[in-house]
This record gives structure tokens, sequence and C-alpha cells, in this order.
């Protein structure tokens, strides 16, 4: 998912995979540390394997019509705009939340192209507005 | 699947409305993950790539939303996929910063809400031409920013085999 590398190397995962049966069980959290997916208990990097599978368009799924009523979010947008703490930062480069403004904010160009590119120490790359 | 060694799926068109405890624990019981995009194909329920502040609305933050709180429960939740396919040819130019806005408002959501962190990324299209573009641009740090970085990047590598429709 990652790089052509890693995309590689997981399809070699899987080449492997196939030779043996397959014995998992519930599974526990991932977090992202760095550029990986990890465990959680064991630090250890996971690897997604997968498959694609697409159907016939012209059998393609129905949505399946809700059978209760539409659930709410447990927070409404209003209150999370409202925490300024977190919530007002990016806003000076990116689109403003729906109803923070009665018609939308102008979106600030941003340098799609990133032509400003700069790595940092750490390693990340950081891009400005021009 | 599991003979495959698959041990992870990616789940679109979902709706918040229903229970998906059984279906996801037959998942987390065969050992495999679940990656969710909160976006689905129904109207108001998606970044419209060609007019993005038009679709960009209230209705649809409390669907990616509900979505989100559909799903955070589960322990085989490796993530959310923000946006898929957002960026193509035909993207009108302030497509970009609306990904970013997207993955902000979620992973400043599950922030606040959710019981644990969950990671947030960008599925893209295959572009060759604007895919190192769009990783640089979704993947940078900005300054002063809080969320807006994506957390993992997913490619939609279509390469068709001869004599069959499967995809890989």
């Amino acid at each position: 998912m990652w790089t052509s590398d890693k995309m590689k190397a997981a399809h070699t995962s899987l080449a492997a995979a196939t030779l043996f049966s397959s014995f998992a069980s519930a599974v526990e959290y991932l977090s992202i540390s760095g550029a990986n997916f990890v465990s959680n208990s064991t630090g250890d990097r996971f690897d997604i394997i997968g498959v694609t599978y697409e159907r016939n368009p012209n059998n393609s799924s129905r949505r399946v019509k809700p059978t209760s009523p539409r659930k709410k979010p447990k927070m409404h947008v209003s209150q999370l705009i409202n925490n300024t703490d977190t919530s007002l930062v990016d806003q000076q480069v990116l689109p403003a939340r729906p109803t923070l403004l009665a018609t939308p904010m102008p979106v600030s160009e941003m340098p799609f192209s990133c032509s400003s590119l700069v790595s940092t120490p750490s390693g990340c790359t950081t891009c400005r507005p021009t | 699947m599991q003979q495959l060694g698959v041990n992870t799926i990616r789940v679109y068109n979902l709706s918040p409305d229903l229970n998906h405890d059984a279906c996801v624990s037959i998942f987390n019981a065969a050992g495999m993950y679940m990656i969710i995009d909160v976006n689905s194909g129904q109207s108001g329920e998606y970044i419209d790539r060609s007019d993005p502040s038009s679709t960009y609305t209230k209705d649809y933050m409390n669907h990616i939303f509900a979505v989100v709180e559909a799903f955070w429960d589960y322990p085989n939740l490796l993530g959310f996929f923000a946006g898929n396919e957002i960026l193509n040819e035909d993207s009108d130019k302030s497509a970009p910063a609306y990904i970013r806005a997207v993955v902000r408002d979620l992973k400043e959501y599950i922030s606040l809400h959710a019981p644990r962190d969950i990671p947030v990324g960008y599925s893209a299209a295959d572009v060759a031409t604007m895919l190192k573009d769009t990783w640089g641009y979704l993947g940078c740090s900005l300054e002063n920013s809080t969320f807006s970085r994506m957390d993992f990047f997913g490619l939609n590598d279509y390469v068709s085999h001869s004599q069959s429709s499967y995809l890989c």
C-alpha cells in the first residue's frame, strides 16, 4: 500500500501464504508508527495482504435500505467547531467547515505541485502555501 | 480468503444506519482487519471532484461522522479512507484542499470522541502523472497544521489479467 517495494513484498507474502494453512484468530488494535502499521502490544510491523475483486458492472450491488432511523453523530458539527483549541488553525489554509459561514469560504490557493517541498530534519516533507 | 493469507479487507458504500456487528465479527474472528471508506456514491455522501465546495456540506459532515461512529468500536478497524479518487484529470483545482479538510475533520473528530486513535488515509486514482504530487501534498506537514496530514496512502492499481474480470 505504501511503496512499490512494499507492494512487491506484499505480493511475495501473498504467494508464500498460499503454501500454508491459516489459523487466524481475533485481532488486536493496530496503530501507526513512522511509516508502518504496527501491533500495539508487540510493536511488530503489520503488512497488509489483500486481494481485489470487482463485481460485474451489470450485476452491481444495490444499496440496502436502512431499517432503522438514522443515527445522529454524538457530537454535532456546530459543537465540534467550537473547540477552538484544535479546529481553527487549519482554516487559515483549508476550507472552513460548512457550518462556520453562511457562504463558502474561498479556498486558499494550495500548491498542489508542492514545488516548495522541504525535507525536515525528522525526515518529514513540508510544503508551504505560496 | 484465509487460505490466501488475506489479513485486510476494504469496504465502501456503507450505511451507518445498519448494524454491522455480525459481519464485522466474522472478519474479526478470521483475523482480518477492515479499512472503511467514509464516503459512498450516494448524493450528499461524497466530495464532488469537479465542484467540491458544493458537496462539502453539513449533511456530508454528519454522514462521515456517523460512519466513523458506526465502526470505531470494532477492534479490527484498521483505518478510514477520507476520500477515493477525488483527484484525477477532471478535478477542480480546489479539490486537493478539500481532501485535506476532510482528513482534518475526521482526525479531529476521532481525537475528540473515539475510544482510540484510528488512522485516516486517502485512496488515489491510478493516474501516474499525479501520484507523486498527491503523495507529497497529502503527506506533507503544513505550518500550524493540526490534523490535516494523512496517516496512510492507498493506490487503486488497476491491472486486468487477460481472460478474467479480476483485477490486481
